[in-house]
């Protein structure tokens, strides 16, 4: 079955349709909660994983650039992992960002600005809040994933909660992922499969080095770096080192890049994997 | 887990590389630039200097001529006065002779003015002499004025001697004819001196007015002649600057050789347009590179995805050598090791069509056949064919003739020119690619027609400009056509287009065919 | 064991058909084997087949449209989508006008027989073949 991903501005009316699907379809949540299990996974402070999440690395909120870029695999990795065992719905972790291109994942976004039904009271955003919280989500998504997060085209639907109740979008969601097309295939799967192994890879390398970028597919894992000439040689024995170690790395190669290439898929013929998009 | 190997791809500098691609055409503009500026030196300046100079002499030559011919006249004029006043004597003299004839009186008078005008006669005469008619005449008159006077003076002798009733002596008579006579003589030799001298003035009068005039329209004449090189000077320059313009304007850039013997001001725009001419060019192999690589990233998409048919096969067929190894016949075994063989030379072959459009060249001009090079570009392009179902039909009249070309920009252009097409078309329609003979003599005329959404009237004229592009944001960089169309310039050809609405589009190439020996023919 | 599967394997690539067959033959399967779509088609014509294999991108027919007249003729055909130029959108396409799966070229024979193992299941027949983790 195919999994689903809210990405919304509202965190409360996306428990609260992730609560109701996940029941409706016997599906397990994955949830803002998981920051927690992630953190401690990773001996990263619970604060801090969040705080990543936030805001974009700066030194003055005491949030180095390697460190975030750490922050952000971390996440990652744990959430495909999870994501591979299936038959879930994920809401504010922004998964979207990590499972472009898979074909059995339905990412769903949402807006408006509705109260919910659960809570009693909800401050109304002013205008200017709002406008505020989506610049920095903005900033922030274009920073981590090179993407604006509230870009439409991103997503397969996209779902006005203030025209649509809960219970009827909860319906029409349902009936989304009981459609064919996304119905999960040995193609998607291999797909997530492939990702995971680079989040593993990027997470083991992201640990000490900085600058990477992992592709990965059936097993052959490419890792496409920078650094400055004298360190070079250092950098390469050391992410060989690393990458071998990680589990699932069958074929191990490491390119540099200097150039800026216009990005192949203008016609039509997107490249594969995670980090295809963002190859700079 | 096997090795590792490290692969670094190490790519060159492309800045590097796009220069030294246009090093051979630096080579010319340096050439020229140096020939513009070794000739010798002849401003407009100067020859506005010179000219004016040379109307000054000419005013000045006038002017010597007029004052020498003035002179002339001044001198004639003071000769009439010396005869007039020669004259005058002589006449007084005469009138005196008479009265002395008539009343015995003035004789003393006469001999008197006989001496004034004999004196006037020597004093001045040497300097008219050449305006007496020379040595003899003066002489003559000398003499004439000598024997008049020494009458006079035997006369007076007499009178002195005996002076009763001296008029009626003989003596006295002849003496008084005798007088008459030479007076007479000499009048008439100074009338006719007059008169000559008259007339000579009037012709010398009448050279300084004609002297004038053609001064005068010799001075329009050379004044015109002046004008005339200057501007004609100016003018043609002028028109020669803005028809470099105008070819560089079309993307012919060719430097600007030198045309004269000499240079001047304008040498020093000449050498300022090539030096412009150079930044131009750097930059359009810029733009031309970037386009390039833009058209590489979409192929090599498509090469991406049509490589994992062979690999593929060479999967299967290793995997299941390896899992029937000990079942399988030799012939069986040999069978499939030389299908992965042969699939390996076919990616090999996949790679080599898209390396050898990406690969930096120097671009060299070569003898080329146009059909064969769209072909390649239709083997090139393969897998956009295929992926947009249209079908590509290729029509190139027998004994097409040879072009003269770069192999390389050439295929950039149609492999632009077809990308387009498949943009424009939708699936199950037809791409043609047309080859006859141009309407002028030697040339050659390439069409590529597709019968997609077409081209609206009013955006026709600007499809050739640089960053147009009807393309969403990130989708086309509208560099294609116009970089297509600055290489079909620097060959010397033209690239048009027709197009209407809902039908279709029509991209006309014409190149001229130059023949040159090929290069490659003559290196050692 | 069990009756064999009837298998229709359709790739314009000859050596695909040459080792798939004996790989299938392995698992219990009947292989039929055809590079040309119309030819393809015309046998579907005529027989059932528990199992479709297509490539997608062929000269003479798009495997697309194969899937869609499969489909309407039998729905009960397992079809399984083969192609070198595996893309999002032609995936869910896929999945949409009813195949059963999607593998993208270049796959092990293994990955092929797990997948077929799987229709078989579906089908409600089974194979002798172990499904391994595909990935290694």
């Amino acid at each position: 079955m195919p999994i689903l991903i809210l990405s919304s501005e509202n965190k409360e009316l996306e428990r609260e349709l992730a609560e109701i699907i996940a029941q409706k379809l016997g599906y397990t949540t994955l949830d803002e909660q998981f920051f927690n299990i992630i953190a401690d996974t990773h001996l990263i402070d619970r604060k801090k994983i969040r705080q990543a999440m936030n805001t974009t690395p700066s030194i003055v909120k005491r949030m180095p650039v390697k460190f975030w870029y750490y922050c952000l695999s971390c996440v990652e990795l744990e959430v495909l992992e999870h994501l591979v065992e299936d038959d879930c719905v994920c809401w504010g972790l922004w998964a979207h960002f990590y499972v472009m291109d898979i074909s059995h994942v339905l990412k769903v976004r949402l807006i408006g600005d509705a109260a919910s039904t659960q809570l009693p009271i909800v401050p109304v955003r002013t205008k200017k809040q709002i406008a505020q919280a989506e610049r920095n989500r903005e900033k922030w998504s274009l920073a981590a994933f090179n993407r604006k997060e509230a870009d439409p085209g991103f997503y397969d639907m996209v779902i006005d909660l203030d025209q649509n109740p809960v219970s009827q979008v909860a319906d029409t969601l349902i009936k989304a992922m009981g459609d064919p097309k996304y119905r999960a295939m040995t193609y998607s799967k291999n797909n997530l499969m492939d990702f995971v192994l680079a989040a593993r890879v990027k997470n083991a390398l992201l640990k000490s080095l900085t600058d990477i970028q992992v592709h990965a597919q059936d097993g052959t894992v490419v890792v496409t770096t920078r650094s400055m000439k004298r360190g070079k040689l250092k950098k390469i024995e050391t992410i060989k080192e690393i990458a071998g170690q990680v589990n699932g790395v069958g074929y191990l190669e490491v390119h540099w890049y200097k150039d800026i290439i216009t990005l192949p898929g203008s016609q039509g013929l997107p490249l594969n994997g995670p980090y295809a998009k963002e190859m700079r | 887990m096997q090795e590792t190997p490290i692969l670094e791809p190490e790519k060159e500098d492309t800045e590097g590389q796009t220069i030294q691609i246009v090093y051979d055409h630096m080579a010319d503009i340096r050439c020229a630039q140096t020939t513009l500026l070794s000739r010798r030196h002849f401003s407009v300046r100067n020859q506005i200097y010179l000219s004016n100079v040379l109307v000054f002499l000419f005013a000045l030559g006038m002017i010597l001529v007029l004052t020498l011919n003035n002179n002339r006249v001044e001198k004639r004029l003071k000769f009439l006065e010396f005869v007039n006043d020669f004259s005058s004597e002589i006449q007084q003299a005469r009138r005196y002779e008479k009265n002395y004839f008539l009343y015995g009186t003035n004789l003393n008078d006469a001999i008197e003015n006989i001496h004034l005008a004999e004196s006037i006669f020597i004093t001045q005469s040497e300097e008219f002499s050449e305006l007496l008619g020379g040595k003899k005449a003066r002489q003559e008159i000398f003499t004439q004025m000598g024997a008049y006077k020494r009458l006079l003076e035997q006369l007076y002798q007499r009178e002195q001697i005996d002076p009763k009733d001296f008029h009626s002596t003989p003596f006295s008579k002849t003496s008084e004819l005798k007088l008459r006579g030479y007076g007479k003589d000499i009048l008439t030799s100074a009338h006719s001196m007059i008169t000559l001298e008259k007339r000579t003035l009037e012709k010398t009068l009448n050279r300084s007015r004609t002297i004038h005039l053609y001064s005068i329209l010799g001075l329009l004449v050379f004044l015109a002649i002046n004008a005339y090189l200057l501007v004609s000077r100016l003018y043609s320059t002028l028109n020669r600057f803005s028809a470099y313009a105008k070819r560089i304007a079309s993307g012919d850039f060719r430097p600007i050789v030198p045309q004269r013997k000499f240079r001047d001001e304008f040498t020093e725009l000449a050498v300022a347009i090539n030096e412009m001419i150079k930044e131009i060019d750097l930059r359009e192999a810029v733009l031309i590179q970037t386009h390039k690589m833009k058209a590489i990233g979409t192929l090599t998409a498509g090469v991406a995805h049509e490589i994992n048919n062979p690999l593929n096969n060479i999967m299967l067929t290793v995997h299941m050598l390896l899992e029937d190894f000990g079942k399988l016949s030799q012939e069986e075994i040999i069978e499939m090791l030389k299908d992965v063989a042969a699939e390996t030379d076919r990616s090999k072959k996949i790679i080599r069509n898209l390396l050898d459009f990406a690969r930096e060249s120097t671009s060299t001009m070569e003898s080329l056949d146009l059909s064969v090079l769209l072909k390649n570009t239709v083997d090139l392009l393969e897998n956009q064919i295929r992926f947009s179902g249209i079908q590509v039909d290729l029509q190139f009249i027998e004994n097409f003739p040879k072009i003269h070309g770069d192999a390389q920009k050439l295929q950039q252009v149609f492999v632009n020119l077809f990308l387009n097409a498949m943009d424009a078309s939708i699936k199950g329609s037809k791409i043609q690619v047309i080859g006859t003979l141009g309407d002028k003599d030697n040339s050659v005329k390439v069409s590529v027609i597709d019968y997609g959404q077409g081209i609206p009237q009013h955006l026709l004229s600007s499809i050739f400009d640089p960053f147009f592009t009807t393309k969403p944001k990130g989708k086309g960089t509208g560099l294609g056509l116009s970089v297509s169309q600055g290489i079909i310039a620097k060959h010397g050809g033209t690239l048009t287009a027709n197009s209407e609405e809902g039908k279709g589009s029509c991209f006309t190439i014409i190149f001229p065919i130059i023949n040159f020996p090929e290069i490659h023919a003559f290196s050692l | 064991m069990s009756t064999p599967l009837e298998v229709l394997l359709l790739d314009d690539e000859v050596i695909v058909g040459k080792r798939l067959k004996p790989a299938l033959g392995k698992i219990g399967c009947n292989v039929e084997v055809f590079q040309d779509p119309e030819l393809a088609m015309r046998r579907i014509a005529e027989k059932d087949f528990d199992i479709v294999v297509t490539d997608i991108y062929m000269d003479a027919m798009d495997g697309m449209q194969v899937l869609e007249r499969v489909h309407e003729r039998s729905p009960r055909t397992k079809i399984i989508m083969i192609t070198g130029y595996a893309m999002i959108f032609l995936a869910r396409e896929a999945m949409e006008k009813g195949a059963f799966d999607f593998i993208a070229k270049p796959f092990k024979p293994d990955d092929l027989r797990a997948v077929i193992a799987k229709a078989a299941k579906a089908l409600g027949t089974s194979i002798s073949f172990d499904s391994n983790p595909v990935n290694g």
